[in-house]
């Protein structure tokens, strides 16, 4: 039996299921508060990242290199010019956007492989920089900060940006824009042929996500109070958002939250179990999410039900692999 | 015919060494369904390349209805009205046909009836019943059909049209003959043709220009070309233009 | 004039480091060359090299017995990992086979970090230098360089002049006339991969007595690779020579003048240099092989 859910119906859940989330910090304990919180940061950042790579077909090995940035730029903010917690990180996150879009119009020019260890090639320096510029950042000791007044308000900021970068990625795709921006994925050059500039869309992309990734990294050092290059620059959770991106199916928009909710359940417990192991085990389940389900979650379902319907999906030809081939020749 | 709206005058393109397309000079007027043939590597796509943007000339000029457009960005020169198809299928198989219209930009002049220009243009082309198929699941035929469809919501002044009957069978061949024919009497698009199979661009096109190792080295009307010795010389040598016609027809 | 002098002797540095760099870089090369695949995970294939000779060091081995034990373990990781999962990437879009190495990067980064913690270490074998003239050269560096080299003209010489690397460059060219020949591609892609990472990791067993390193020093490298092969030109043999030495040169007189942390941002610098100023490093250089 299928529940049609039409538009309407589809908005009274999210509302509905945004008021329960909203009861959270008032009757639950400080750890669930934590946990939820923590998933929400998890969504947030698994949509910043499925924002640029899922749709653009752009693979970055390096959004957390942003998520430093507003990190930092909230840090400072807070520090030097006092500004109130929720301005400083949407701050840091306008910083961490800005500074995309010189960023994107130089890297968005690379092909596949260049462009993904570039992000990865930003990502080191930036925790380099940060590291050794002491007089801004005070190097490697870090930034303390005053401590938090309320986790409630923690909360709702992330919660907020879960659902601004959720709603963003709907909004995506189920516009025309978004099917412009899906047109860098499928083919670049034929959408250049059809009047489509590509680059706008695609830096387009890539600033939304860095803001994402910006205002999750402001949000988090008010959080913590604290900010160094390791926490600003967290390895852990640059494959973190990748992998939940692809489990959940990149380039949807249901993936990031379903790989978000499923995976920050999984990595609680293996943190818990296997402390030194959880790593390795994150290699392998990426590992086995590309080999058996690339599409991810969502992209299975889909596959079987076009299946069912009598619908095959043929593989497009990369677009990059034969460029690639051609410019050897 | 009558006024010129594309102007190529003295298109050069090196490749390092290697002269690909060697000043090229013609003239294309309004409405018309200009060939360009030539043998293998003769600099056809090349040339196409240089006109649409996605290679820089080295050398010469490119003229849009008088006003220069050499060297422009792909994505310009579409929103300025000039088409192009590819000779693989480039349509975006993960959407279905509604979605491959829509997505196009409307053309700068202008812009909104996008909907109804979408429907009449799947209804000109036969393809009204698969608005919702995935590209992907249409036949190579279907694709191309699709593909020159779509080059139509730039509501463009000039198609290029590279290779598009590669791939067809003889029925398809004849179905997009009809159609290009029908498209360019409807609104005045002017046609430029690139193709392999010489005989149908001698048979569809009124001008042709013809190209040899990047330079040209004829142009008329199809029935001159047919006869012209240069040209017979360059495809094969001395034997005749005929018989290579009586092959695909 | 002891300025040039110090200059000569950081050139000196920078040309040995750059016959190292040459060697991995020749491996990344390769496996371009015939799978298509950005290999991610060379650098981590670099430092599995490592520190099977550091362990076998700590357990009383010499590196001479150590550096053949660590290209024969690779060969076999490589020939795994390109059979098992690589494989079965190979056809589809590169974003596939870029996720997956980037798996086998994690987990070899992981393992490595579990194995042997995140402390550096070297191996200081032979602790010597050498006074030619005015200029001093260690010793292990020099052992190195020549070692380097002669792999390279070997290499060269494999792949110009005998059956298997005229198959590779067969494959490398044309990899579906390759097939219809009587070339097992397949067969020729999981061999190569495993040459490509035996290079790499006889380079991180180089590395590992010039240089501290750690189990991460995967990230690094493949940056440096990539830098290299940029400049250089994908699929250029020349080409990585020229890269390499640009690189090892950069880093070389940077990390003397400065920090090696500063050294980190000038290879950095560089690579996004190379990737505005010179397109064709993003287009693949002329293919010499």
């Amino acid at each position: 039996m299928k529940v049609r859910l039409t538009f309407g119906r589809q908005f009274g859940l999210l509302l509905i299921v945004l008021f329960l989330l909203a009861l959270v910090p008032a009757i639950a304990s400080d750890y669930i508060v934590t946990f939820v919180l923590t998933l929400f940061m998890y969504i947030a950042l698994a949509y910043s990242w499925n924002f640029i790579s899922g749709y653009t077909g752009y693979i970055s090995f390096g959004q957390i290199a942003l998520f430093g940035v507003g990190s930092y730029g909230c840090a400072i903010l807070i520090l030097k010019c006092h500004v109130p917690w929720l301005l400083a990180a949407g701050m840091g996150s306008a910083i961490a956007g800005a500074f995309a879009i010189p960023l994107g119009l130089i890297m968005l020019r690379l092909k596949g492989p260049y462009f993904a260890v570039g992000m990865m090639g930003l990502f080191q320096f930036l925790a380099a920089l940060a590291a050794t510029w002491k007089s801004m950042t005070n190097g490697a000791t870090g930034i303390y900060l005053p401590p938090v007044s309320a986790l409630a308000y923690i909360y709702f900021a992330f919660l907020g940006l879960a659902l601004a970068l959720f709603l963003t990625t709907w909004k995506l795709e189920h516009s025309v824009f978004g099917l412009r921006l899906r047109t860098v994925k499928e083919d670049e050059e034929g959408a250049e042929s059809l009047g489509i500039n590509t680059t706008f869309y695609k830096v387009f992309a890539f600033v939304v996500s860095a803001l994402g990734c910006g205002f999750a990294g402001g949000i988090q050092v008010f959080y913590v109070s604290y900010v160094d290059p390791s926490t600003a620059f967290p390895a852990v959770l640059n494959i973190t958002m990748i992998i939940m991106s692809l489990l959940g199916g990149m380039g949807t928009y249901w993936g990031p939250l379903i790989g978000a909710a499923l995976l920050g359940q999984i990595s609680e417990f293996l943190w818990a179990h296997f402390p030194y192991f959880y790593l390795i085990l994150y290699g392998c389940l990426l590992a086995f999410i590309i080999i058996f389900m690339p599409s991810g979650i969502v992209g299975y379902f889909r596959k079987r039900r076009l299946l069912r319907e009598g619908i095959g999906l043929s593989l497009p030809q990369d677009p990059v692999k034969l460029e690639l081939a051609k410019e050897e020749s | 015919m009558n006024e010129t709206i594309l102007s190529i005058e003295n298109l050069t393109k090196k490749f390092g060494g290697l002269i690909a397309v060697n000043q090229c000079s013609f003239k294309v007027g309004r409405g018309s369904i200009t060939g360009l043939i030539g043998p293998n590597g003769a600099g056809k796509t090349t040339l196409f390349n240089l006109v649409c943007g996605s290679l820089k000339p080295t050398a010469g000029e490119v003229f849009l209805q008088g006003k220069r457009i050499t060297g422009f960005s792909p994505h310009r020169l579409a929103r300025l009205g000039v088409g192009r198809t590819f000779q693989l299928s480039r349509v975006f198989k993960g959407m279905t046909v509604w979605e491959n219209l829509h997505l196009v930009p409307a053309p700068a002049d202008h812009p909104g009836r996008s909907v109804n220009r979408a429907k009449d243009l799947l209804q000109a082309v036969g393809l009204e019943n698969m608005a919702r198929a995935y590209a992907g699941t249409l036949s190579y035929g279907q694709q191309k059909l699709l593909e020159f469809a779509r080059t139509f919501m730039l509501d463009p002044e000039l198609v290029l049209l590279d290779e598009i009957f590669a791939g067809l069978n003889p029925e398809e061949v004849e179905r997009q003959i009809q159609t290009i024919r029908a498209f360019r009497d409807q609104t005045r698009t002017t046609f430029v043709v690139i193709d392999h199979a010489v005989g149908v661009v001698l048979r569809l096109c009124e001008w042709i220009v013809v190209m040899n190792q990047g330079e040209m080295i004829a142009q008329g009307l199809s029935r001159e070309i047919e006869t012209d010795q240069k040209v017979i010389e360059a495809y094969f040598g001395s034997a005749s233009l005929e018989s290579l016609m009586k092959e695909d027809g | 004039m002891q300025g040039s002098i110090l200059i000569f002797q950081v050139l000196i540095n920078g040309l040995l480091l750059a016959g190292v760099y040459g060697v991995a870089a020749i491996g990344l090369n390769l496996i371009f060359g015939v799978l298509r695949v950005a290999n991610i995970a060379h650098g981590d294939f670099m430092m599995v090299g490592a520190f099977i000779v550091y362990s076998l060091y700590t357990l009383g081995l010499s590196p001479l017995i150590g550096i053949p034990v660590a290209a024969g373990v690779l060969f076999i990781l490589g020939l795994l990992t390109e059979r098992f999962l690589v494989e079965r990437v190979v056809s589809q879009p590169m974003a596939y086979s870029l996720l997956l190495l980037y798996a086998v990067s994690i987990l070899l980064r992981n393992a490595g970090l579990n194995l042997w913690t995140s402390n550096y270490v070297s191996l200081n074998v032979i602790p010597g230098s050498l006074h030619l003239g005015p200029f001093t050269v260690s010793e292990i560096r020099l052992v190195v360089f020549i070692v380097a080299v002669g792999l390279t003209l070997a290499f060269t010489f494999i792949l110009n002049k005998t059956i298997a690397g005229k198959t590779i460059r067969a494959s490398i060219q044309h990899p579906d006339l390759a097939g219809a020949c009587g070339i097992d591609v397949r067969r020729v892609r999981a061999l190569t991969f495993g040459v490509g990472t035996v290079l790499a990791g006889i380079t991180g067993t180089f590395f590992i007595m010039l240089f501290s390193v750690n189990p991460e020093m995967g990230d690094m490298m493949i940056l440096k690779l990539f830098a290299i092969v940029i400049v250089g030109g994908l699929g250029n043999y020349l080409g990585t020579f020229a890269g390499a030495l640009v690189i090892a040169m950069a880093e070389t007189f940077t990390g003397f003048y400065a920090t090696t942390q500063f050294a980190d941002v000038a290879v950095f610098s560089i690579f996004l240099l190379s990737l505005i100023l010179r397109p064709q490093g993003l287009l693949g250089g002329r293919r010499a092989a």
